[in-house]
């Protein structure tokens, strides 16, 4: 017997489907019971046991209370697979964490075919809901187990509110709440695994009859669809992603089409629980309500009580601002959210000064890490074991009469301060997959002893009598690219770069492959590296290592001596590297007039026409950006961090650098000539005059002049802005415009005209990434492309314009989180670093507030607010001047302003145990009183070679293209690491990888 | 001309031009006589609308797909209809290989050429944001079998799938963009097409001197001049077509005046049997369930 029903929906491509669905009753679906005399086959639950209950969740539960699946100690539990096709809807993910769970044995977890089964289906009656008809078809299947069962074995349906229960009831089910159902188990962890409450409530949005009168209202009740959409078609209401503002955390801002300025969000009430990245619906206020931007710095660590009077200052100060007519902006308010991107899982700490005990549970405030994250209420029976540790917690629900959103508790990580915990929470929190590679990806690896055979030799040119060799940071054991330099009978050079043929181990749509393709990338933290392939690939049989056979893609020129390309080629080849250099070997070998031997001509050889390259490349227009590298120098014996520096360029950098540009830059015409419509490149689009806007007027009022028509006048403009006084200006300049960049993203070519593929950063008209396959999945596809391209194996039938825009989009996301999360371990360990020590630095003033001002450290490629006054009070604020951006102290004796110099004592305030951080306080101009003794630091020299493994502990933090850019992401500090003092900006170079 | 796969020998031309000149067709109709049809729609589950038409030997499919495009640079604030026809070669080893192509495309420009007009169907209801969305209406329609007059066949089919055709709602809201649209749907309710009234073929045949209706393969093969007139419920002629054959000013007049009666007739009778369908609950699909003359 079979029953048809149809129903449309929308895609995301803005298509209507009408789906129709067949069901096919059938009589012999088993109902998993081993016992059962009625069903054949019947297995999936454990065997019957008076002792045993046997339970069967609706979708509210399993979507709700999905820690407590997956907690080992649930089992017996019947799964509706109308319930999984809801889940799996609602979300996806969630979906995938239950079949997981469906697969493991021991959970005992069976999934029915209620859908299928002739008794326990139910058709859709004209007009009842979608979500109404779910819980019928779940009730159904619930009676017919009852029935089926009868009283011989423990049957539970569960729900997830008493409304539910209720209606259940009614239709004489054995049904009980999850909370009722763990509350009678006694188990305090499943407790604590369980989300709110089984009033129903805390997921509505309830109105003000409905919420009793002793309850505080915090927080105006969204408007419902209907009245949004109306709104929206009134062009009042309008929908984009919330952003915090990183100096204020009550302003936020929402950037709508119709306003040049962003629609600015001021004080968390009218922000109404939305969160950072949440799609939101704001509402524009009337313009007589328009204010703008406040002019002072808010931190979150002020107490608890003091909130509401610091938001009626704050406000209060708003207020008066808001007559400087002048820089108004549109102002609204949150009336609705479109999309929650912010529940979900963070990592930090709890303030045991908040525990309060809620009917025998203890509620605790949670800090998550992330300072753009409101605190969270999280209620458990285990509170005390979280003092000091590192703890996961997810975010559950906001309800109007709540303060801050209501969460729970997921998991410890560790102490706090631990540095393996902190970069595990790192990890974490921008969700990046860190787990060991599984069983099926390691079945993909080639079987050791590897070794080349001579099927290998057949399709491959033997380049193994080359004089091959690498250069790379101290300790690299992931090499994946080599050079050779030969004089040509002509006069000319045939140069090749030789890059780890990473496509060889790596076939398509394999587990290795597809685990590549979702993890994007290697992430190096300071003292982690989770690699994107298995180490055994990584450091080994791609690593092209010294004195070996390896397997090599080579990109091969021969250039004139004036560095002019006259031919280039490309092949799969087998290279031996004759040697493995460090940069400061290479460096050492050139800088030395007696060493004539033939490798060290060639490194000459290659240097001497990098630099060439060099030259052109800029006098076309190449960037020169900057923004501080450090790096951290590490005690051997203490794991502690004894000092930090800035990364050192030397000449063999750019030699490296140079010919990867150029290998990438022939890599990319290759494949757009073969493959136009779905070639995988790399742009970087020209800055936003938006982005730039503050930083030229600034400039302006200074005296210069900040072009940015192209690169190449850009680029002029920041070298003819210098003060002859101050040799550091230049550079900080450089700094901010970094900033102020739009980042650089692959993409597939048939998604863009020819004259979009401009890689402004570095003045090429193409560009993509061909010489890091080992670490970076964009060249894999690359080389897969050049492969095909030159008939060296077939095209893969999953790369299609399609294909390749997709897996564009998600690396260019897991770059962006990978890049994320090594600042924000690179800040873990500054404030490591710091522990303990004060120490005096020369500081930049980089933005002024009327009560604090930001400065950036050089020397640690830090930066901190200082405050010039304490609290909120409005007689100590200094005065601002907008125009010029700088402040005057009350008494008109002391003014700062951008750009100008100070001198910072920075140390560590700890009195707040769950998140230390770093404090600044500004000696002079005198503001602040000296604390301490200042750290003095050990001045070591240049280090020597045999100190390569002490600076194998050293990490610094890859720079991704030329320029690339700032991430213009709100509430994480905007900063892109770029080494200072280089002349161009290396990228696609090394990193120091352990 | 179509389907020419028969050779009919000069006896039986004779025959037929012979009995049609005394109003006595082959098959025993008179000159004006409609063959028993069967009409059945809402039988594709996965179309917005379908209907199916068994016209004697002749078998058409029609199944009409609503979908959201952007509209045409002539046109911003309409929709339109697609129309595309398929004979198979099932119904014709001529229609084999590309055999059925210029057919095909005359039998889809006719359909489309009444079907894009103002009168039959309001376009600019169809637009939902002018130069950004708008409703494509896809007729597809599949000719299975055919014993003559195509086009009657498949105007009638068309004309129940477009009544039987179901359109989700959709409203728009300005995205977060300039230029930028959300389309939201509008959850389990189906509003009808914005029809006006929709018209039919009657495709009037001439043998002799005089014009016979939905004529036969074989009495197509010993006609002398086709004219398919598009007729309203009004009766009024909305398009024509003229195939092969010459015609005095007088003849055309008659055959139109002839095609406008019995346009009105059929559409009648077919909004007859489709209020009549909606009370049956049980669909078999591809049945015949009813036959109506």
């Amino acid at each position: 017997m079979t029953f048809r029903s149809g129903s449309y929906r929308i895609t995301k491509r803005k298509q209507i489907v009408k789906s129709t669905q067949e069901n096919y009753l059938r009589d012999d679906i088993p109902c998993g019971g081993p016992w059962c005399m009625s069903c054949e086959h019947s297995r999936g639950l454990e065997d019957s046991d008076p002792s045993l209950t046997y339970v069967l969740p609706n979708t509210d539960v399993l979507l709700r209370q999905v820690d407590w699946l997956i907690n080992p100690k649930t089992k017996n539990v019947i799964i509706l697979q109308s319930v999984l096709g809801a889940v799996k809807q609602e979300a996806a993910f969630m979906f995938y964490r239950i079949r997981e769970q469906v697969e493991d044995p021991e959970k005992y977890l069976y999934v029915f075919s209620n859908e299928h089964h002739r008794q326990a289906f139910v058709p859709k009656d004209s007009g009842e809901t979608e979500a109404d008809y779910m819980e019928r078809k779940t009730r159904s299947a619930a009676r017919w187990y009852q029935n089926h069962w009868g009283s011989k074995v423990n049957f539970l349906f569960l729900v997830n509110d008493q409304e539910q229960k209720k209606q259940a009831l009614k239709e004489g089910l054995h049904v009980q709440t999850v909370h009722e159902y763990v509350r009678s188990l006694g188990d305090a962890e499943l407790e604590d695994s369980l989300i709110g409450d089984d009033s129903g409530l805390d997921d509505k949005e309830l109105s003000d009859s409905e919420i009793s009168s002793s309850q505080t209202i915090y927080y105006e009740k969204y408007l419902s669809d209907a009245e949004i959409k109306a709104k929206r078609q009134e062009k009042i209401v309008f929908k984009g992603p919330l952003r915090m503002d990183r100096d204020n955390f009550l302003e936020a801002s929402v950037p709508v089409d119709k306003f040049e300025l962003d629609v600015l969000i001021v004080g968390s009430k009218p922000r109404n629980r939305a969160m950072a990245g949440d799609m939101v619906y704001v509402e524009v206020l009337p313009e007589s309500e328009w204010v703008s931007k406040s002019g002072v710095f808010l931190d979150l660590d002020i107490p608890l009580d003091q909130l509401h009077n610091v938001v009626d200052k704050a406000e209060g100060l708003l207020q008066k601002e808001s007559h400087d007519a002048s820089d108004k902006q549109p102002t609204g308010k949150i009336v609705g959210i479109s999309d929650r991107h912010s529940f979900r899982r963070y990592c930090g700490g709890i303030d045991m000064s908040s525990a309060v005990d809620v009917g025998g549970i203890t509620q605790v405030l949670f800090e998550p890490m992330d300072p753009s994250v409101p605190k969270v209420y999280i209620k458990s029976h285990r509170v005390p074991e979280f003092v000091g540790k590192r703890i996961v917690v997810s975010i559950d629900s906001w309800p109007r009469t709540s303060k801050y959103p209501l969460g729970h508790f997921v998991k410890i990580l560790g102490d706090i301060g631990d540095q393996m915990v902190e970069s595990e929470a790192v990890l974490i929190q921008h969700g990046i997959a860190y787990e060991p590679f599984s069983a099926a990806v390691r079945e993909c690896l080639p079987t050791p002893p590897w070794g080349i055979t001579a099927d290998d030799m057949l399709r491959r040119k033997d380049l193994r009598h080359l004089r091959v060799t690498s250069i790379d940071p101290p300790g690299c054991t992931d090499i994946d690219d080599a050079l050779h330099v030969r004089e040509l009978p002509n006069g000319n050079y045939e140069v090749g770069v030789h890059i780890a043929d990473v496509s060889h181990f790596v076939q398509e749509d394999t587990p290795i492959d597809r685990e590549a393709r979702a993890r994007g990338n290697t992430v190096y933290l300071v003292n982690r590296r989770i690699d994107m392939l298995p180490s055994e690939l990584s450091t080994d049989i791609c690593s092209l290592k010294e004195h070996v056979d390896r397997f090599a893609f080579s990109c091969i020129w021969e250039l004139t001596p004036n560095a002019e390309i006259v031919s280039t080629e490309f092949h799969k080849s087998v290279i031996k590297s004759c040697c493995a250099h460090t940069y400061q070997q290479a460096q050492e070998k050139i800088d030395d007039p007696t060493r004539q031997d033939p490798l060290t001509c060639d490194i000459r050889n290659l240097n001497k026409l990098a630099k060439i390259l060099r030259q052109r490349r800029i006098d076309s227009g190449a960037l020169q950006l900057s923004s501080p590298d450090v790096k951290f120098v590490k005690d051997e014996e203490k794991q502690e961090n004894v000092d930090v520096e800035l990364y050192q360029l030397r000449e063999t950098n750019a030699l490296v650098e140079e010919f990867m540009l150029l290998a990438n830059i022939s890599s990319a015409k290759q494949i757009v000539k073969f493959f136009p419509a779905f070639a995988m490149l790399r742009r970087h689009p020209p800055p936003k005059a938006k982005q730039f806007k503050s930083l030229i007027g600034l400039l302006n009022k200074l005296g210069y002049q900040l072009n940015l028509d192209n690169s190449k006048v850009l680029g002029e403009s920041l070298e003819s802005i210098c003060k002859p006084d101050d040799p550091f200006f230049n550079e900080l300049i450089r700094i901010l415009s970094t900033r102020c960049m739009t980042p650089a993203v692959y993409f597939s070519s048939g998604s863009l005209s020819q004259s979009e593929f401009h890689h402004y950063g570095l003045a090429t008209p193409i560009y993509t990434h061909f010489t890091s396959p080992i670490r970076r999945y964009a060249d894999v596809i690359v080389h897969r492309l050049l492969a095909a391209s030159i008939g060296a194996a077939p095209l893969p039938v999953q790369i299609n314009h399609r294909n390749v825009q997709r897996t564009c989009n998600n690396i260019n996301r897991r770059h962006r989180m990978a890049d994320i999360a090594g600042r924000d371990s690179t800040r873990l360990h500054t404030l490591q670093f710091f522990k303990g020590k004060i120490m005096v630095e020369e500081g930049r003033i980089i933005s002024v507030k009327q009560n604090g001002i930001v400065v950036l450290v050089p020397r640690f490629g830090i930066e901190g607010k200082v405050y010039l006054c304490d609290g909120l009070d409005t007689s100590q604020f200094w005065t601002l001047d907008k125009n010029t951006q700088s402040v005057t102290s009350p008494d008109k004796s002391i003014q700062l302003q951008v750009f100008g110099k100070v001198t910072v004592e920075i140390s560590m305030d700890e009195t707040k145990q769950h998140s230390p951080k770093v404090v600044f306080k500004c000696l002079n101009p005198p503001i602040h009183q000296s604390s301490g003794t200042p750290y003095t630091r050990v001045v070591k020299d240049k280090k020597p070679a045999a100190q390569a493994k002490q600076e194998q502990t050293t990490s610094q933090v890859k720079s991704d293209s030329q320029v690339s850019a700032p991430q213009k992401k709100e509430g994480t500090p905007v900063q892109k690491r770029k080494r200072a003092k280089s002349v161009s900006k290396p990228q696609d170079t090394k990193k120091p990888k352990k | 001309k179509y389907s020419t796969m028969l050779h009919l020998s000069p006896g039986e031309i004779d025959f037929i031009t012979e009995g049609i000149l005394q109003d006595i067709r082959v098959d025993g109709r008179g000159r004006l006589d409609y063959r028993p049809f069967s009409l059945e729609t809402g039988i594709i589950s996965q179309a917005n609308g379908s209907a199916r038409v068994v016209l004697e030997g002749t078998d058409v499919l029609v199944g009409i797909k609503a979908e959201l495009e952007v509209p045409s640079n002539k046109r911003p604030n309409e929709g339109r209809v697609e129309v595309s026809v398929e004979c198979c070669p099932s119904a014709s080893p001529e229609f084999e290989g590309r055999g059925s192509d210029v057919l095909n495309l005359e039998l889809a420009g006719t359909l489309e050429r009444y079907l894009n007009s103002s009168a039959t169907l309001d376009l600019k209801a169809l637009c939902l944001v002018p130069n950004h969305h708008c409703w494509v209406i896809y007729v597809d329609a599949l000719v299975l079998d055919s014993t003559g007059n195509l086009f009657d066949a498949l105007s009638i089919a068309t004309r129940a799938a477009l009544i039987n055709t179901e359109m989700p709602v959709v409203t728009v809201v300005e995205g977060t963009e300039a230029n930028d649209f959300e389309l939201e749907l509008e959850a389990d309710s189906l509003v009808p097409l914005p029809l006006k009234d929709v018209p039919v073929f009657v495709t009037l045949t001439r043998i002799g001197n005089t014009a016979i209706v939905d004529a036969t393969l074989e009495e197509e093969e010993c006609s002398n001049g086709r004219v398919a007139f598009a007729v309203n419920s009004k009766g009024n002629i909305c398009t024509t077509q003229k195939g092969n054959g010459v015609m005095s000013a007088t003849q055309l007049q008659q055959m139109m005046l002839d095609a406008s009666v019995i346009g009105q007739k059929i559409i009648e009778l077919m909004n007859k049997v489709i209020q009549e369908e909606k009370s049956i609950t049980k669909k078999y699909g591809f049945l015949h369930s009813s036959l109506y003359k």
